[in-house]
């Protein structure tokens, strides 16, 4: 029973009592006597909840170090999810997906025998009835990936995107970056495009401490972002009415640094991620971890895990590559120009088959 | 003699009511054919049956000593076809479709289509969709003719068109005719017409082929004949009975199909007398062979 | 013979040709027309795709119409003077049907050109900024496979008698029923779907409609 409750209750209580002939000190006796029951009663609850708890049946399902609780009647299905989850979590984070033993995950599922069961572990994972392995096996790994990460120091964290995880987006999507650069409408992006590497860094987030309302975009990008958001207050007006650029500099620090827009979206560092980890081969992220130690930026971290001189090095390859998987979309190919023609051939022929020109 | 067209045992059928069953003709090489018979007796069917636009369900056709449809496209290059309704595209100048009609055709005489430009008072520039019913017969006859065809078919050419415009496409014709000694199906139901200029005759009612005949013998062998005291079985008779109708008291009128003079002697034979020898025109022989054909009345 | 029977279909569609033409034309310009070349770094590059691609939904209509138009006044003529002309000259059935096809196949190129030379001139008058080129050529020949797929399907229904026009709406009616009963049904079975499916992709043949429509693209 709430607090908020137990005051209503006692102030009724209170109210339901003659109002005549009642004094403060039999008053505080009544709200002495209700709050000994309200505490019996909740002891009673406690109680009750720990006995259902013991009569639930649930078992522990371990791959590797990883722990997932699960009802007896659904362990079955959840088994080979929790197996599949291990080796993709192994396979992604090399022996730092070890940290994922430090916690404990449950997995339920709607309706199954037993009921809710009401497991203490902040890594529940509650899904619909009867879910396709697949299913569990996303959301396991998911849980296993928060666990790993949240180990992560925080230069790290801050950099690399929470959706790097085994089975999340592809990390070489690099079609897609390559577009991403091509029609960005923040300055930095499209000279990286060209081949500025000091905006790539800048577009990438690797400059270290950097101001990002000054490191991340030029004067025509802070007044597009200001019209943009529009209500920010303070100079906001000035800057929108084509003021100064310190207007929408001022009017732009107004924005929690974590809520504005990047230059480029995660996919383009993921990709960068993926270059990096394949370089680095077995223990690349092992090693990513454990360089936070020697306090060096992110762009020498990640330069170190791929093995690669420098930072210009590893741009200049990543840019590279970006441009090497630029998309030909518009392009029509030769098996759709040929089925074309046939098809036009086809449905001609079809028309001189025609009883009547037969 | 040789055929220009050989049409034997043909059978077609078209909706669940119009059949033609049965049908044989020939037509003689040179010739000019008449081919009569009331509306919707399936005259147009069978000329489209022999120029391959319809298929048959049985039978053969034979024009110009080609199979139809399989040899189609060399018997039209030598044949020039008017049909009942004009088929050009109207959206052309007179110009325009000479010039279309033209391509299709290696014999084409371009002298002579201009010859008969003049001749039929047509003008190059005049748009098709603005010539009056005359014009259009014309144009549809000078196409017909100038690729110089050996075989003609014309489907009621004149039909519609006034006496003038009548006569300057038959005289057309006519000319071409003589000159070149082509071949006519001509079909029409103005039997005076086809009275004029046609040396053959076929009559068709109903999808059935009534007779097939010269002209001559067609307009001469059909008469009707008043008979006294004629007997009841008239027997085996020289000529063909069409039909017998009673008269006042003992005379009776006969149609009859093949008469010759001689043939009076039949009725001295069988004690009967001839009174009166009618002659029918064309016309009338046509009514009375196709009310014979659809109602026998034969020993009524 | 084939210049006479283009002759006579340019005659037929000459108006109607026109009003494509000028439309093929003008599509590529008024795709481009929101791009600003002096504002070079400044505009917003996404914002102008979407509107050449929001544009580039029209080509595949105007190529559909374009064929449908034709294939309409290839036969309308003999449609109503019910192919007597055609039937009674003196070439071979199915030599006329190809030549006609080959006559509508070469009007056709008319709107091609259009949609080329509009896109070469939209090309030219647009500044590009660096990763973005113009297809010109490519959009040209996609809007051509198109129109020629369509074409000879248009062609091909109006060139057959009514029985089979009756007998192609017969069986996309009839499948449009029986799904409709099966849906009604509450069945899972979709007939339809696969089918639409089959159409629009490889090796179906309306694939080369689907696809990116763009004059300018990455």
């Amino acid at each position: 029973m709430s607090r908020r409750l137990l005051c209503t209750a006692l102030w009724l209580a209170a109210c339901a009592a003659p109002a005549a002939a009642q004094t403060r000190a039999e008053l505080s006796q009544r709200i002495a006597r209700l709050t000994t029951a309200f505490a019996r009663a909740e002891t009673a609850r406690l109680r009750a909840d720990s006995a259902a708890r013991a009569r639930v049946t649930f078992d522990t399902i371990r791959a590797g170090p990883m722990r997932v609780l699960a009802a007896r009647s659904i362990v079955r299905a959840v088994a080979p999810a929790v197996d599949s989850a291990w080796r993709a979590l192994e396979a992604t984070f090399g022996l730092s997906a070890r940290i994922v033993g430090q916690e404990t995950i449950a997995v339920q599922f709607w309706g199954q025998a037993e009921g809710n069961i009401p497991f203490d572990s902040p890594n529940t994972i509650n899904l619909p009835a009867a879910p396709p392995t697949e299913l569990v096996t996303r959301y396991v790994i998911q849980q296993g990936s928060r666990i790993v990460r949240q180990t992560e120091d925080t230069q790290l964290t801050s950099w690399l995107s929470p959706q790097f995880a085994p089975g999340g987006p592809a990390l070489d999507r690099l079609d897609v970056v390559y577009v991403e650069l091509a029609t960005s409408p923040r300055s930095k992006a499209r000279s990286c495009f060209v081949g500025d590497l000091v905006a790539c860094r800048a577009a990438l987030g690797l400059a270290g401490r950097e101001d990002p309302v000054r490191a991340w975009y030029d004067a025509a990008d802070r007044r597009a972002i200001v019209r943009r958001f529009g209500r920010l207050g303070g100079d906001v007006g000035r800057c929108q009415r084509d003021g100064p650029d310190e207007a929408c500099e001022a009017a732009l620090r107004l924005i929690p640094p974590e809520q504005l827009p990047r230059p480029l979206s995660p996919a383009a560092q993921l990709s960068l991620l993926q270059i990096v980890l394949d370089a680095g081969g077995p223990g690349a992220y092992d090693r990513l971890r454990s360089s936070a130690a020697a306090k060096h930026s992110i762009e020498e971290r990640l330069a170190l895990t791929a093995r690669v001189a420098s930072g210009d090095s590893l741009l200049s390859a990543w840019r590279a590559k970006v441009h090497a998987a630029r998309p030909h979309t518009v392009e029509v190919s030769a098996g759709s120009a040929w089925a074309a023609v046939l098809w036009g051939v086809v449905l001609g022929f079809l028309a001189l088959r025609s009883t009547r020109w037969r | 003699m040789s055929h220009a067209v050989e049409i034997r045992d043909l059978h077609y059928r078209a909706g669940k009511t119009f059949e033609i069953r049965d049908l044989a003709v020939n037509v003689p090489t040179g010739s000019m054919y008449g081919f009569l018979g009331p509306n919707g007796s399936g005259k147009t069917t069978t000329i489209r049956l022999m120029l391959g636009l319809l298929r048959p369900i049985k039978g053969t056709i034979t024009v110009l000593g080609g199979a139809v449809p399989r040899e189609s496209p060399r018997i039209l290059a030598r044949t020039g076809y008017v049909p009942e309704q004009p088929h050009l595209y109207t959206s052309l100048t007179i110009s325009e479709a000479l010039a279309f009609h033209a391509a299709f055709y290696p014999t084409w005489d371009w002298k002579w289509a201009n010859e008969l430009l003049g001749q039929f008072q047509l003008r190059r520039d005049q748009g098709l969709a603005r010539l009056s019913k005359g014009e259009m017969g014309k144009l549809e006859m000078l196409l017909a003719l100038a690729q110089r065809p050996e075989l003609l078919v014309l489907d009621e050419p004149t039909d519609g068109l006034d006496p003038v415009v009548r006569r300057d496409v038959l005289t057309a014709l006519l000319d071409y005719v003589s000159q070149h000694n082509a071949t006519v199906f001509i079909s029409s139901h103005l039997i005076h017409e086809l009275e004029r200029i046609c040396d053959w005759v076929g009559v068709m009612d109903r999808g059935r082929l009534v007779t097939e005949l010269p002209m001559h013998s067609f307009k001469s062998g059909i008469k009707r004949l008043r008979v006294e005291h004629a007997p009841a079985l008239p027997g085996d008779t020289p000529f063909v009975l069409l039909a017998r109708e009673g008269g006042n008291g003992s005379l009776e009128t006969w149609t009859v199909r093949g008469w010759q003079a001689p043939m009076r002697q039949y009725f001295e034979g069988v004690g009967a007398s001839l009174r009166e020898i009618v002659d029918l025109d064309l016309e009338e022989g046509f009514v009375e062979l196709l009310r014979t054909f659809r109602e026998p009345t034969i020993g009524a | 013979m084939f210049r006479q029977l283009l002759y006579t279909q340019w005659k037929w569609s000459r108006l109607v040709l026109l009003i494509i033409c000028l439309a093929s034309f003008a599509l590529p310009l008024l795709s481009v027309q929101g791009v600003r070349p002096d504002d070079l770094g400044r505009f917003d590059i996404e914002q102008m795709l979407a509107g050449i691609q929001t544009w580039g939904l029209l080509y595949p209509i105007l190529a559909a119409a374009a064929a449908l138009i034709l294939a309409m006044t290839t036969w309308g003529p003999d449609h109503r003077g019910k192919h007597i002309y055609a039937l009674s000259l003196p070439i071979p059935r199915w030599h006329y049907a190809l030549l006609r096809f080959g006559a509508g196949c070469v009007l056709l190129a008319a709107p091609v050109v259009a949609v080329w030379l509009g896109a070469l001139v939209a090309s030219a008058a647009t500044r590009l900024p660096a990763g973005l080129e113009a297809y010109p050529t490519i959009l040209a020949m996609r809007f051509a496979l198109a129109a020629l797929v369509a074409y000879a399907a248009f062609f091909a229904i109006s060139a057959g008698t009514n029985r089979t026009a009756g007998i192609v709406l017969g069986v996309i009616g009839g499948l449009v029923v029986v799904q409709m009963i099966l849906l009604v049904a509450d069945t899972n079975i979709n007939l339809v779907g696969p089918f639409m499916l089959q159409l629009f992709v490889w090796p179906g043949p309306l694939e080369i409609f689907t696809g990116r429509w763009m004059l300018i693209d990455v």
